[in-house]
């Protein structure tokens, strides 16, 4: 069987044609297969990003709880910045708690308000208070430096990023309140911490390995 | 053989560099999707939802792709799922994952979906991204130095002289990166963002307080840069790393507006804002990408 050459350079075309238009959706769906799999795949410390998101918003719901008890002992001049800060705790919930499908908790985290209570309760006046909230503003925004390490959908991660640096500026405010020097609003120094630690250390963020909810 | 024969000869060519450009690119592909289902706790439903094919023991249509073809020939291949695997039973709600909040302002995260999706496509981006930062940091270096001549409170010069040694060190750590990745260390500041941003407030610069007020746009500035980048960044390492960064220049700014401009606690805060900005500060302005 004999088939001209024209008629075969316009088979090839029609080949050529259907194999780019292929080759298109090839990508694109590559593309979202990547994607998807940031989504699924587990972390290198067992938690997956939803898992992650839950347990944030667990520490911001506790976060909340602590400035409430807090707010007796503080001023009318100091009042009105731990109420700011307190909203900002609860955006941040709230927006981890967009994210965490499953994981979502309703909640602050449990194992988070027992260890602190015994400290918010021997809390006397406006320096402990802000004292108090200058350690736990540090430790959550180490706590997302680490958790930046784990979460695997940049998606996450870019929600975590712009939770990160307000969480460090409510620390810098707290220090400068309460007069200490410029130095010591930067804790870790030049670089933030993304060490985790059992919640003792005020240098290093709450492990979720410690202070699962 | 006449004009209308077919010229065996380079039919064979032609299907040798077929065969050729399919040797090449099959074993990748084929890499990729055994890292996907050699993963045992992904369970084979949520396989054929990545892959965007039905589940061997579904009977729903599917989309016709290159991908979703050899998606359905891998899962017929690929055997059974295990029943009381916990992927199993988390594979519709991993399924509605990944839509976090987008609006920029006070109540929300900002907008960084479109870098995190740049980022999943390149990791050349990682790059540009670092030699783009560690661009402004040498930047905000020179900036330091030159405003310290404005700088007449010892305190505020002292934090001052303290910011650019933080700046110096985030500089040298960024070129560990880019040096690490094969790329030459970046010596010379970002001149397009100097052009754009600082030269103008340089030259009309008079005071300490005109000086403060550079360095605190170019503390804001380079935070925001890092936020974007912690959200385009293609690993997770960098990720963090780079917002390890970004959180030491939100708190240069902090202190900027408190102690240097005498700025109340809420002032840190613009419009209230419970998330800081994560869109690209550097989008409209040419050559601030350091691509080389």
């Amino acid at each position: 069987m004999h088939i001209t050459t024209r008629h075969f350079r316009a088979l090839a075309a029609d080949v050529d044609d259907l194999h780019r238009q292929n080759m298109k959706t090839f990508a694109d769906e590559t593309r979202e297969l990547h994607r998807s799999l940031y989504r699924s795949r587990r972390s290198a410390g067992g938690l997956d990003d939803q898992t992650i998101a839950g347990y944030a918003q667990s520490v911001e719901l506790a976060a909340v709880a602590a400035y409430t008890a807090a707010a007796p002992v503080l001023s009318s001049g100091t009042l009105p910045v731990a109420q700011l800060f307190m909203t900002h705790h609860q955006q941040h919930a709230d927006a981890f708690g967009a994210v965490a499908g499953a994981k979502a908790v309703s909640v602050p985290n449990k194992t988070l308000i027992a260890a602190v209570t015994p400290t918010l309760q021997a809390i006397k006046d406006e320096m402990g208070a802000l004292e108090f909230a200058f350690t736990l503003e540090g430790q959550a925004a180490y706590t997302y430096a680490a958790a930046l390490t784990l979460l695997q959908d940049p998606a996450y991660a870019a929600a975590t990023a712009t939770i990160l640096p307000i969480e460090a500026q409510h620390q810098v405010v707290l220090g400068l309140a309460l007069g200490k020097d410029v130095t010591a609003v930067f804790p870790t120094g030049a670089f933030e911490s993304a060490s985790l630690g059992d919640g003792t250390d005020p240098l290093k963020g709450l492990d979720p390995a410690v202070f699962a909810a | 053989m006449n004009n209308n024969d077919l010229n065996n000869d380079e039919i064979r060519r032609q299907l040798r560099a077929i065969d050729r450009l399919n040797t090449a690119v099959v074993p990748r592909w084929r890499e990729a999707l055994a890292r996907l289902v050699g993963d045992d706790q992904v369970g084979t439903e949520e396989k054929a939802s990545l892959l965007g094919v039905p589940a061997p023991n579904r009977r729903d249509l599917f989309k016709i792709g290159g991908a979703s073809v050899l998606g359905v020939a891998l899962l017929a291949a690929c055997g059974s799922d295990k029943a009381d695997s916990p992927a199993a039973t988390t594979a519709g709600t991993t399924a509605g994952a990944g839509t976090v909040p987008t609006t920029v302002g006070a109540t929300q995260p900002a907008d960084t979906t479109a870098p995190s999706t740049t980022a999943a496509n390149s990791g050349d981006m990682d790059l540009v991204l670092a030699r783009t930062a560690a661009s402004l940091e040498k930047l905000a270096v020179d900036t330091y130095s030159t405003a310290a001549g404005l700088i007449t409170t010892p305190a505020v010069l002292a934090a001052a002289t303290m910011f650019a040694g933080h700046h110096q060190m985030h500089l040298d750590a960024l070129n560990g990166v880019i040096s690490g990745a094969g790329g030459k260390p970046i010596t010379e500041m970002n001149i397009a963002v100097y052009n754009a941003l600082v030269k103008p407030a340089v030259d009309a610069a008079k005071t300490e307080t005109d000086a403060v007020m550079l360095a605190l746009a170019l503390e804001e500035a380079a935070a925001q840069t890092y936020v974007f980048a912690g959200g385009a960044l293609s690993t997770a390492g960098l990720r963090s790393t780079i917002m390890t960064i970004g959180g030491v220049e939100a708190r240069h700014a902090a202190v900027l507006r408190m102690a240097a401009l005498a700025q109340s606690p809420l002032d840190v805060f613009p419009d209230k804002r419970g998330f800081f900005p994560g869109d690209n500060p550097l989008a409209k302005i040419d050559g601030a990408l350091i691509t080389a």
